[in-house]
């Protein structure tokens, strides 16, 4: 089973998009998923078929753990019940962090417990350099390779 | 002995600070940092009764005046000349080495930058850390020749950036403190040196560096990207070369180059010889 941790979700943001448009792929599969988010804006313009739950019950999830929010991604280190954890590095977006520490990045992307999933094969050589190889490679929250994930681990 | 020095973003002083907390224990020094914004210096006095202190010179106030008829210590100054109008003058001087040698007759010392041993003497080769290049941007001014330097380096090589000044570059990893900076620094194949500071701890950690300023002559430094990939091919393909330059390298920290020396000179002109003595055996044992 997957769930998704997202931040706050509004309409600006193409990777809620998408996230959400694979939830809803996934909900005529086999892929058992759900979506973990505190604040989903009453103007969201595309619909959510799918299990809606408050972040804090990420923490108690057995499942898999997906998460594309640099920020949140701290939480999956507070999920002992999580069979996986993933980090989606959708936008390469630490260097616009304020006052970024390595100690963060350090804590969080190389993390043993956490794996990084990268969106594109430039992406993926990128931040193997820069932290390490991530295991999967996944375009704009293809519910395919969520699939795929949900099968291998 | 008790050795008071004000907790200032001064760099010289917190490197003494490091230099003196290693040979405390030896030497039965008790170094203090003093917080300024929450004790004013008279209360220090009263409370600590301090042998030595270290000062800047935008200290010298009126309040300072008074310690001086009231107590009995000396001090050593952080500042551009002697001060004429105090009761006490200081021991020593520390000033610019331009300034420190027009000094004449009085105890001045040159600060200038070395190798931060007492921060980096532990540093380890970590995987995660590991790159061609590092940069390391604290008191680095990203202006448009730095950016487009470090746009060619990120492009070319396996570059890692860290430091307090943010690049808005892929590769730029965040603030470090002290000892993630010197793994940082360990961990590389080649340290770019834009602050003047990193060569000597580059050097005395046995890592190639290339400054963009010369900051001593032994040291390789470049002025355009034509010079800089010159310099950069030779250093990560030629082994022979690398090695040569990294030994000259280290052997000239060793030679004066680190914060322990310029301490144990600063203890010197004080008269204090035996932390004079004790420094520069702390600092021979290292490097021996």
């Amino acid at each position: 089973m997957i769930g998704i941790l997202k931040g706050d979700m509004d309409n600006g943001k193409d990777k809620d998009f998408f996230a959400v448009d694979s939830l809803n792929k996934l909900a005529y599969t086999t892929t058992s998923a759900c979506l973990f988010c505190d604040i989903i804006s009453p103007e969201l313009t595309f619909s959510i078929n799918t299990n809606v739950f408050k972040r804090a019950h990420m923490f108690n999830f057995n499942g898999i753990v997906i998460t594309d929010d640099l920020m949140r991604s701290q939480d999956l280190l507070y999920a002992p019940y999580a069979k996986k954890r993933f980090l989606y590095l959708y936008h390469l977006d630490w260097p616009y962090i304020q006052d970024i520490k390595f100690a963060y990045i350090n804590r969080v992307l190389l993390n043993d417990s956490i794996e990084l999933i990268a969106r594109s094969n430039s992406h993926a050589s990128l931040i193997e350099r820069l932290f390490k190889k991530p295991k999967y490679i996944m375009p704009e929250w293809d519910y395919k390779v969520l699939v795929e994930i949900d099968n291998n681990e | 002995m008790k050795i008071i020095i004000p907790n200032i973003q001064v760099p010289i002083l917190h490197n003494i600070a490091q230099c003196l907390e290693s040979i405390k224990v030896q030497t039965s020094l008790e170094p203090l940092l003093w917080n300024v914004a929450h004790k004013p210096i008279l209360d220090l006095f009263d409370e600590t009764s301090p042998d030595i202190l270290l000062l800047h010179i935008s200290q010298l106030d009126s309040a300072f005046s008074m310690v001086c008829q009231e107590f009995k210590f000396r001090y050593i100054l952080i500042g551009d000349q002697f001060p004429t109008n105090l009761p006490i003058q200081p021991d020593v001087l520390l000033t610019s080495p331009h300034v420190a040698s027009t000094i004449k007759d009085c105890n001045a010392v040159g600060i200038r930058s070395a190798a931060k041993v007492a921060q980096i003497h532990n540093a380890r080769y970590r995987d995660t850390m590991s790159s061609d290049i590092l940069v390391n941007t604290n008191n680095v001014e990203i202006t448009t020749e730095i950016f487009d330097l470090l746009c060619f380096l990120t492009e070319e090589y396996n570059t890692k950036i860290v430091g307090d000044s943010v690049v808005k570059l892929h590769h730029y990893l965040g603030q470090v403190n002290m000892f993630e900076r010197a793994d940082f620094l360990k961990s590389s194949k080649v340290v770019l040196d834009l602050n003047g500071e990193d060569a000597w701890d580059a050097s005395y950690l046995k890592i190639p560096s290339l400054c963009i300023n010369p900051i001593a002559d032994h040291f390789l430094t470049f002025n355009n990207v034509s010079t800089l990939r010159v310099q950069l091919e030779k250093l990560l393909k030629d082994e022979s070369l690398r090695k040569t330059y990294i030994d000259t390298c280290y052997k000239h920290v060793c030679e004066g180059n680190t914060y322990y020396h310029i301490a144990a000179q600063i203890f010197h002109y004080l008269g204090e010889k035996h932390i004079a003595e004790s420094l520069s055996y702390y600092i021979e044992e290292l490097t021996s």
